[in-house]
């Protein structure tokens, strides 16, 4: 097991007072013309063997500090969190709106002060399937890919809640556009309670995060002024409403097909099928 | 069955995509078998080099280039391509309500051949969807994945993004690269490269629009494209709309050459020796290569190509210029032995050269004083 450096630092100081002994009793048996030329071999022997064990514990203290140096692992934070899992869910159940693990990691630096490594999404979902089929009722909520309205299928780089009724998992063709204005709102709105609640760091991830998303919203943001949040918020709401209606037509449309499917395919989409030339489906997973 | 015979020529190369950039590479040096036989099996001339002749590429990417390229993409097409839909929607090309996006690979995630099975049949149902005037026929499809048949043998092919407004017969294709856009000093060459990768996405709408029986495809498939560059200094994206007519036809006319299909590459391969494969560096040596100037820009081979127009003094060393003006000599060394009059002419054109030649010397030496 890795020692920490000051340890290891003070094993060496004490190897260094006990050599220091060891030199004494050596010069003392050189300038003894009675001294036994075996006992002044196994003092040379244990000075020998003295400076090896320095050696090595110098390497252990370099090693040790090049360690500690390094930059801790992705999942190092994680350790003696709540799972990621829920942390996920809390984080759908803020926004709303089913969301990409890109953004979600964004939030969690906000919420939580380090990001939820987009790269576990995948596991996490495989995870949650896998637990789903054991026991479709262990848990109150699963972390769920979104579903498309065409095709029913699942959208995996895309997660959502179990918990959300089967319209606000659905993504129609207007949907992404959708999302995009609804998370801004919710980001919006979770910057004025960080804002309230004196939070600076959350509060100043947030405002980049609202910066990047307001960009692309006609209106929103005027070149060269300082953003104001009501003027988004006004500007996001305008291009949604052009929007929100047609899209939750096609998504309730999508619902009520989806709503027939068993459950498994309700929330993890149906399998993806490929017509043939004779129209036998070629199930491709 | 194509598959197995592409294998078999391919011997122990493993097969690779050779994606617009490919085919783009085939329309740069139309002339060259060698680069047209390795893009039909699906072999990059990188893999060729380093495979088959042991020696290292250098048409790798800068890694900077790369970073960026992939950064900018993704830049792009984040938040549901959020900067590409404001980008079309201040060029005017879109409306508000012109909002719909298709992410392909979101939809098939992954590189298995069931996903790409998957990515090309969305694809097809999402033209279906175009040509049906359906309202839900998306303006902005991003990675849509087209099987082309080139050259004989069928390619997928993913353009960045295709785009149509809800009035639009069908899509147009986008490239998007990281390219600065500095107007009219932009970069060139960046410039001629992706209007030919655009050209070859505008090929690959064209067949599929035939294949699927969707309508005319040069009516609903115009020989247009835009290209999406980088603000300098910048992630921002601008828009360049381009006419493709010159690219679109001179990549048509380069992969009308022969070797034009697979039985005309067989044939050539069997004519070297029978059965052979292209992982042999002897036969890939014999295939043809057309070694010009500009191969070192695109094709990793250039050096092996212009150590054999070394070995056999081929006029192309000195430009291509010379090649067409000592196409009678064939090569750099008959041509200095007719000058010299070291040879006698053999044909009615080696001598009408060699008459050039030395008239040219003659007024040379004149001109610095050498022939007083």
């Amino acid at each position: 097991m890795a020692q920490r450096p000051d340890r290891i630092r003070a094993r060496l100081a004490a190897s260094l007072e006990k050599q220091r002994e060891l030199l004494d009793a050596f010069q003392g048996l050189l300038k003894d013309p009675e001294a036994d030329a075996a006992a002044i071999d196994q003092a040379q022997r244990q000075l020998t063997r003295m400076a090896a064990e320095h050696t090595q514990l110098l390497t252990e203290w370099r090693l040790a500090r090049a360690h500690v140096a390094e930059p801790s692992s992705p999942y190092a934070g994680l350790v003696g969190q709540r799972p990621m899992r829920e942390q996920v869910l809390d984080i759908l159940e803020e926004l709303g709106v089913p969301a990409s693990p890109r953004v979600i990691s964004e939030i969690a630096v906000a919420r939580y002060g380090r990001p939820l490594p987009a790269s576990r999404f995948a596991s996490l979902r495989r995870d949650e399937e896998r637990a789903f089929r054991k026991d479709s009722l262990s848990r109150p909520a699963w972390v769920v890919p979104a579903i498309t309205a065409q095709g029913l299928t699942a959208i995996p780089r895309i997660v959502s809640s179990s918990a959300w009724p089967v319209e606000r998992r659905l993504i129609g063709a207007r949907t992404l556009r959708a999302n995009h204005l609804r998370t801004l709102l919710a980001l919006l709105s979770m910057h004025e309670r960080s804002q309230r609640a004196g939070s600076p760091r959350a509060t100043s991830h947030l405002e980049s995060m609202i910066l990047g998303f307001a960009q692309t919203v006609p209106g929103a943001i005027e070149p060269g002024a300082r953003p104001e949040y009501a003027r988004i918020a006004e500007a996001a709401r305008a291009e949604l409403a052009h929007i929100e209606e047609t899209d939750l037509e096609e998504r309730r449309t999508a619902a009520r097909r989806l709503e027939r499917l068993p459950e498994p395919h309700r929330l993890w989409g149906q399998p993806a099928v490929i017509q043939g030339r004779r129209a036998s489906g070629r199930r491709l997973g | 069955m194509i598959t197995a015979r592409l294998a078999r020529l391919r011997g122990s190369l493993l097969a690779e995509e050779p994606g617009a950039r490919g085919l783009e590479r085939v329309a740069r040096n139309p002339g060259c078998q060698r680069l047209r036989a390795l893009t039909m099996i699906g072999v990059t001339p990188a893999t060729a080099m380093k495979t088959v002749y042991k020696e290292p590429d250098r048409e790798g990417q800068s890694p900077f280039a790369l970073a960026a390229g992939n950064r900018f993409e993704r830049a792009v097409f984040e938040n549901g391509a959020a900067r590409l839909l404001e980008l079309y929607r201040s060029a005017g090309r879109l409306t508000t309500a012109e909002c719909k996006i298709v992410v392909v690979p979101e939809l098939a995630p992954g590189a298995t051949a069931a996903t790409m099975a998957r990515r090309r049949a969305e694809t097809e149902r999402l033209f279906q969807h175009k040509v049906r005037r359906d309202p839900r026929a998306p303006n902005i499809i991003v990675k849509a994945r087209i099987p082309v048949a080139l050259l004989g043998v069928p390619h997928d092919t993913e353009p960045d993004v295709l785009v149509a407004a809800d009035s639009d017969a069908f899509y147009g294709p986008v490239e998007v690269k990281s390219y600065p856009d500095r107007a009219g000093k932009t970069n060139a060459a960046d410039i001629r490269s992706a209007c030919r990768q655009a050209a070859v996405a505008v090929i690959g709408l064209r067949h599929a629009v035939e294949q699927l029986r969707l309508g005319d495809p040069r009516q609903l498939v115009p020989a247009a494209a835009d290209l999406v560059l980088r603000r300098p200094g910048s992630f921002r994206p601008t828009l360049r709309p381009m006419t493709l007519a010159g690219e679109v036809h001179s990549l048509e006319r380069a992969l009308d050459e022969a070797p034009r299909n697979l039985e005309e590459l067989e044939a050539l391969i069997d004519a070297i020796t029978p059965g052979a494969s292209l992982d042999e560096a002897e036969v890939l040596d014999a295939v043809p290569p057309n070694y010009v100037e500009a191969c070192r820009e695109h094709c990793a081979l250039a050096p092996k190509c212009k150590q054999a127009a070394a070995a056999c003094g081929d006029p192309v060393l000195i430009g291509s210029q010379a090649r067409e003006e000592l196409a009678a000599a064939g090569s750099l060394g008959r041509a200095v032995d007719l000058l010299r009059g070291r040879a006698q002419p053999r044909t009615a054109e080696e001598r009408a050269l060699q008459a050039r030649l030395q008239q040219s010397l003659g007024e040379y030496r004149q001109a610095v004083g050498h022939g007083r």
